[in-house]
């Protein structure tokens, strides 16, 4: 047995290797150390797989990322634009652009006391946006605010934004 | 402790990010910006790209000719299917055939579908008659067709193509001619610079050529010279209102050509244009 551990010179006899465990044990079991495991060894076993380790991981990074993204977004990429019609007479009106598909779903404007008609939109910077005032469901007209009207080829006329 | 494997971590997560990244890329094809009242924005059906879509890089000319032949068939067969069962569009049922004979060479040769969705919501949303839409249409498809054998169908990436077209066509409409959006998408392209400037670019210089009665040939000079300025998209509004002032004090187009190329070519701004259209009020220059 000697002989075999001079050849290895790692290898350790296991019974005095289990009496030392032993003695170590008894020594910290004297100062009082407690029983239990820690708190954070006593959570289910389903907490412990390694497969929620990883997706508790993933949401992490997932959530510091957004925030990130979130704030570069804050930080400029997108504009809040308002766009502004005086229509008292009118009982409706709706903003069509190239950015809703042109339904206007979504997109109708307020109307204050004195009938001007608003909506602010978050639109994205580093583009032109093209888009209408749909009054009453029936008749558009492009924003008489700004001159820059174009020809839409079907009739009329659409205001473009830059941003 | 529990332990965390960082390194597995972060590839599960960059898979993550890669889903969501194709999920809103395909459900997108406007601005992706929330609408106020919680309806979502704009794009409809996303967009299927003929050509543009999936550009072939690995096989030789025939391959990719085919690929793009086959991509071209499918994407106009959706739009014919489209057309015959969109409720949004249903009022364009008596002119179905004319819009997709229109719509077929210029599918065939790379422009997006999607244009022609975008062009048909907006003529139903302003009530336009079938007649007018049809013509519109066509005419838009003449454009399209020109336009996609000119800068091919790499180039803009699939997601912002239909977008760019529409632009183009308003551009083109408006006065610019086809060589001047070309060459403002050739310079795009070669300076990686986004599809949406090129076509907030065109549009600037369409709104100029109405504003200051600027020659088709110069409204294309000064498409360019925007296009390639150090001026933020936010400007080219602010610049269509300088030219409109230079006109009023009775500056030629030409004359405001010369300085807007100058001073954009020498990479000086909106303020230094200013300042040349108008020595009288900045008579100490900087």
């Amino acid at each position: 047995m000697k002989q075999d551990l001079r050849e290895k010179p790692f290898g350790r006899d296991p019974e005095r290797a289990a009496r030392s465990a032993e003695a170590i044990m008894a020594r910290v079991r004297a100062l009082g150390a407690p029983d239990r495991a820690p708190a954070v060894l006593a959570f289910p076993a389903f907490v412990r797989s390694r497969a929620v380790r990883y997706v508790a991981a993933a949401a992490l990074v997932a959530v510091l990322s957004s925030l990130a993204t979130l704030a570069v977004i804050g930080n400029g990429s997108s504009a809040q634009v308002r766009f502004v019609l005086e229509a008292p007479e009118a009982s409706e009106v709706r903003l069509a652009a190239d950015f809703n598909g042109w339904t206007g779903e979504g997109y109708a404007l307020e109307r204050d006391v004195s009938g001007t008609w608003s909506i602010t939109v978050p639109l994205r910077k580093g583009a032109s946006y093209s888009y209408i005032f749909l009054i009453d469901g029936e008749r558009w007209v492009p924003d008489p605010a700004t001159h820059q009207v174009l020809d839409d080829g079907l009739g009329g006329g659409v205001s473009t934004i830059s941003l | 402790m529990m332990r965390i494997d960082w390194r597995k971590a972060a590839t599960f997560s960059l898979a993550l990010f890669c889903a969501a990244g194709l999920a809103a890329q395909g459900g997108a094809g406007g601005a992706g910006i929330p609408t106020p009242g919680g309806a979502t924005p704009g794009a409809g059906p996303s967009q299927s790209a003929p050509g543009g879509g999936v550009p072939d890089r690995s096989g030789g000319p025939f391959t990719g000719a085919a690929t793009r032949e086959g991509a071209g068939r499918d994407a106009v067969e959706a739009f014919g299917r489209w057309l015959e069962t969109s409720g949004e569009v249903s009022r364009f049922l008596p002119v179905r055939y004319r819009l997709l004979a229109a719509a077929v060479p210029a599918i065939e040769a790379g422009a997006p579908a999607e244009a022609f969705r975008i062009r048909l919501r907006e003529a139903a949303a302003k009530g336009a008659s079938p007649e007018t839409t049809a013509d519109a249409l066509e005419a838009d498809a003449a454009r399209w067709t020109a336009l996609a054998r000119l800068i091919g169908t790499d180039w803009p990436p699939a997601s912002k193509s239909a977008a760019f077209y529409v632009s183009a066509a308003l551009a083109m409409r408006n006065g610019i001619e086809l060589e001047a959006v070309a060459g403002v998408a050739a310079w795009a392209r070669a300076e990686k610079s986004s599809p949406e400037r090129a076509a907030a670019a065109l549009t600037a210089a369409a709104t100029l050529r109405a504003a200051i009665s600027l020659s088709p040939a110069e409204a294309g000079r000064a498409a360019l010279a925007v296009a390639a300025s150090r001026l933020k998209v936010g400007h080219f509004d602010d610049l269509v209102e300088l030219a409109e002032r230079a006109a009023r004090s009775g500056l030629s187009p030409f004359l405001f050509l010369a300085a807007l190329e100058s001073t954009f070519g020498s990479g000086e701004g909106l303020e230094d244009l200013e300042r040349r259209l108008f020595p009288q009020v900045f008579p100490s220059g900087r």
